[in-house]
Formats: C-alpha cells, sequence, structure tokens
C-alpha cells in the first residue's frame, strides 16, 4: 500500500489531523518542517513524492535529505501538479474517514443528547408533578386555619369554646344568685307560719271562753256552744298547718343553704376550669400561629423554587436543541466531503488539471439549514453582507 | 378535554423537549418522526395544531403542509413550523404551502406556548 511518501507540514491543527488520517491509511508521512527545513514549512502544506524519488529507507541521511531537497524544489517550481496528483489518493483516503467520524459524531451526540433530554423531560415532569401537590396542600392548609367570617376557622372554634365555658359560669352564677334569694323569702313564709300559730292559739282561747260562756247560759246557749266547738277546731287546724309550714319552711332553708355551698365551691371549680381552658388555648393558638407563619414562609419558599425550577427547565430546554442544530451542520459536512470527493474523482477522470470548486460551495450552500453555516461561509469567502433572517426564538406570523 | 397537538420532527431530542413543554401545559402530543411518519398520524382524530420541522429526512416538512392541506378533514388545522431555517425565502416557501407561523430554533418555552395559544383551534 505505501507506495507513496507524503510530506505534511504537522506544525497546524489541519497538517496534525492530516498527518493522522494519513498514518492511519497506510502512508508514510514526513513532516515538512523536520527534513526540508524550515525556509519551506510555511509554502508546503503537503507533498506526495513518486516512491522512486522518495524511497529512501535505505538511503543514508545525506541522500535522504537531498532527494527531500530535490522533491521540495521541484515542488516549489510547480507545486499545484504535485497537489492536484497526490490530493486525489489523500481524499480518497481521509474523506472517508472524515465522514464516518462526523456520522459516528452525530449518532453519538443524537443519543446521549436524547438520554440526556428524557431524563430531564422526567425529572421535570415528576417535579412539576410533585410542586403541584404540595402547592396544593399547602394552600388547602392555610385555606382551612385562616380567618374566616363564618367562624369555622381553628382559631374561631377555640374562641367559641371558650366562650361557651364563659356564658356557663355566668349563667350558673345568675342562677345561684336566684338560689340565695330564695333564702329571705322562705324566712318571710316561716314568720307569716308563726304569726298564723299565734292567731290559732288565741283562736282557741276564745273559742274555750265562748263554750264557757255558752255552758253558763245553758239551754239557750247550746247552738252557740257548738259553734265555739267548730271554731276551735278549726283554730286546731290552723296551727297544725301553720307548724307544718314552719317545719316546711325550714327544710327548705335547710336545702337553700346545702345548694349554696355546692355552687360556691363548683364555682370556684369551674373558674379554675376556665382560666386553664384560656391559658391552654392561648398557647394552642399561639402554636397555631407559629405553625400559619411557618406554612406561608414554606408556600413563599416552593413558589421561589418553582419558579427558579421552571426557569432552569426553560433553559435547559433551549440548551438541548443545540444538538439538533449541530447534527444538521455536521451532517453537511459529512454530504460535503462525499460530494467533495465525487468532483475530485470526476476531474481525475477527466484528467482535469483545475478542479473548479465554485459548483460545489454553490451545492453545499444549498443544503445548509442554519445561520451559522451560511455565515461561515460568507466569512471564508470574505462577503460580509447577508440577508435579514429570522432572529432565533422569534414568532413570525405568516 | 385537553387539544391535541402533532408534532413533526427527526431530532429526538427536539420531540423530546417539544412535548415536554406542551404537556406542561396540559396538551396533548402526538409526535412523528419525519412528514411522511406525520401524515400517517392523521387518521381522523381530531388535531388543533400541527407543528413541524422544516428539513427532514423521507418528506421535508414544506411538502408534508402542501399534502396536509389537500387533505379535506385537515386543510382548516394551524400548521407552525420549527426550524433552524431562518432565510426569508425559505419561509415563503412556507405561507405559500399553508404554514401559519414559523419560529426558528432554538425555541423559547414561554414564546413558544404563548404562539400556540394563538394558533390552536378552539
Amino acid at each position: 500500500m505505501s507506495n507513496h511518501i507524503i510530506l505534511v507540514d504537522e506544525g497546524c491543527c489541519i497538517g496534525t489531523a492530516v498527518a493522522a488520517a494519513l498514518r492511519d491509511a497506510g502512508f508514510e508521512v514526513i513532516n515538512a518542517s523536520s527534513p526540508i527545513g524550515n525556509e519551506s514549512a510555511g509554502a508546503v502544506a503537503m507533498l506526495l513524492l513518486p516512491v522512486d524519488i522518495a524511497n529512501s529507507r535505505g538511503a543514508t541521511g545525506r541522500e535522504r535529505y537531498d532527494n527531500l531537497q530535490k522533491a521540495d524544489d521541484e515542488f516549489q517550481n510547480n507545486p499545484r501538479d504535485h497537489t492536484t496528483v497526490g490530493l486525489n489518493e489523500l481524499c480518497e483516503t481521509a474523506f472517508p474517514i472524515w465522514s464516518r467520524q462526523i456520522n459516528s459524531s452525530i449518532q453519538i451526540l443524537d443519543d446521549e443528547i436524547t438520554g440526556i433530554s428524557q431524563a430531564i423531560a422526567s425529572m421535570a415532569e415528576e417535579i412539576s408533578i410533585a410542586m403541584n401537590l404540595c402547592n396544593v396542600v399547602v394552600a388547602e392548609i392555610v385555606e382551612r386555619t385562616e380567618d374566616r367570617s363564618d367562624g369555622s376557622d381553628v382559631r374561631g372554634k377555640m374562641e367559641a369554646v371558650a366562650n361557651a365555658l364563659k356564658s356557663t359560669v355566668e349563667t350558673r352564677s345568675t342562677l345561684l344568685e336566684d338560689v340565695k334569694s330564695l333564702g329571705p323569702l322562705t324566712c318571710g313564709l316561716e314568720s307569716m307560719a308563726n304569726d298564723v300559730m299565734e292567731i290559732s292559739t288565741q283562736t282557741k282561747l276564745l273559742a274555750l271562753n265562748a263554750t264557757i260562756e255558752a255552758a253558763r247560759a245553758g239551754e239557750a246557749g247550746k247552738g252557740f256552744g257548738v259553734v265555739a266547738s267548730e271554731v276551735r277546731a278549726l283554730a286546731m287546724r290552723s296551727a297544725e298547718i301553720a307548724e307544718a309550714m314552719v317545719a316546711s319552711s325550714e327544710d327548705i332553708q335547710e336545702k337553700i343553704h346545702h345548694t349554696q355551698m355546692s355552687a360556691d365551691e363548683t364555682a370556684e371549680v369551674e373558674v379554675k376550669v376556665v382560666e386553664t381552658s384560656n391559658r391552654n388555648m392561648t398557647t394552642i393558638l399561639a402554636v397555631h400561629d407559629t405553625t400559619m407563619n411557618n406554612l406561608l414562609v414554606s408556600l413563599e419558599t416552593m413558589q421561589g423554587i418553582d419558579t427558579t425550577y421552571k426557569q432552569s427547565v426553560s433553559e435547559a430546554i433551549i440548551a438541548l436543541q443545540f444538538q439538533d442544530r449541530v447534527g444538521q451542520i455536521l451532517h453537511n459536512v459529512s454530504t460535503s466531503c462525499d460530494s467533495g470527493l465525487e468532483i475530485l474523482a470526476e476531474s481525475i477522470e477527466n484528467n482535469t488539471r483545475e478542479i473548479d470548486y465554485e459548483p460545489w460551495l454553490v451545492e453545499m450552500n444549498t443544503r445548509f439549514t442554519t445561520d451559522e453555516e451560511r455565515q461561515n461561509l460568507r466569512a471564508f469567502m470574505g462577503d460580509d453582507e447577508g440577508s435579514k433572517n429570522a432572529v432565533a426564538g422569534e414568532v413570525s406570523f405568516l | 378535554m385537553a387539544k391535541t397537538i402533532l408534532i413533526v420532527d427527526d431530532s429526538s431530542s427536539v420531540r423530546i423537549v417539544l412535548a415536554t413543554t406542551l404537556k406542561s401545559a396540559g396538551y396533548n402530543v402526538i409526535d412523528a418522526v419525519d412528514g411522511e411518519d406525520g401524515l400517517s398520524k392523521l387518521t381522523g382524530e381530531k388535531i388543533h395544531l400541527i407543528i413541524s420541522d422544516v428539513n427532514m429526512p423521507k418528506m421535508d416538512g414544506i411538502t408534508m403542509v402542501k399534502k396536509i392541506k389537500a387533505l379535506p378533514k385537515y386543510k382548516f388545522t394551524p400548521i407552525c413550523m420549527l426550524t433552524t431555517e431562518s432565510e426569508e425565502s425559505k419561509m415563503k416557501a412556507g405561507k405559500m404551502a399553508g404554514a401559519k407561523a414559523w419560529i426558528v430554533k432554538p425555541f423559547q418555552p414561554a414564546v413558544l406556548l404563548s404562539a400556540v395559544e394563538k394558533l390552536v383551534l378552539p
């Protein structure tokens, strides 16, 4: 395979790449700046030497240098001829390799970016679901616990319980006062009963005197005696009732006294209960307020994170689209390599000494799909004027 | 009822980020890898919007738009081109074919969704 030695200036990036590709293809490559000298390094990009001239593996260093110097002189005199002849083999070897490497790069880029895109999309979807869920839960908690006009909030309910307890104590206190007011009334009743007993005693004495007077009157006083006897019976009955009234009054007073004592004891307990309840409710409401504030702070923090996250996802979505642009550019480069090779082969076949590359450039231009490609070509051609195209990301309604 | 958008692009990463953007806004998404695949997805179901690339293998976006406009069921379906192409001549070709909007990649999600909201069928 190695029937030619190719002289390449490896002092530049392209020269290094060309030399590497040629060595991979089996050519022997000599660094132009090394054996020939620096005076020719700038002029020689690549020099293909016929094997009979440059087959100097067995030659001495001096012979090898002379051969190369001779070849270099020949190249300097007519470089285009040598370059054109060697370029075909170079391109036939290097272009397909470059093309395959470019296509491999496109495939690797596509696979990797697709994987990253899929991962980011999944993460974005899961984070979005989680954030929405958190927002709903926090908003629901805040709505449930915040002040409401109908008193259905936590604070309202707690205050309602406190008010109910306070109201119960007040009602019981009023009831106790009413019970206390019964004491004097029963005393009055007892006094009235005593009066009735006094009247009954006097009536009995009166009836006794009447009976005596009726007996003294004899037959004429018999009727009066019957009346006196009935009056005496009524007086005795009145006395019995008065005694019962006094007894009942004393019983009532005793029960009122017991009730009053129990109520006083209960009132003390209730006051303590209300005080304890109020303290507990104050503590609970303070904890509730703190929790509420923490929830609101958390909600604000989450909203901030949500905004940042959406911005990050948006930026990632924009960034990930570079693969599409780079893929198209690389694909066009690969296609241009293939078409360039075809043009070269055709020129060689037709023995064309000068390759007309203009049609190739025109064809390449028609394949461009991005502004970057067109700008690069314009820069190469020294044309700064470009058509006014739409700006990336903007929407044009047609 | 969520609206359905058909996205047509030969780049899998663009299809993914585009679908993610549209789904986040509540749209149903159907995807296709080129113009031919895009046409095959028009099976009678209502499509509220089509977003298509221009440069694709097998059938390019402009050709697909022309064919869609010839389909009675979908001739009024709005089509938005989403492409790296920014040349005015290409945009004119898109307009002649029947496209309603032209967005040059890379798209910004918020801008794209705003345009989609304006274009999508009720």
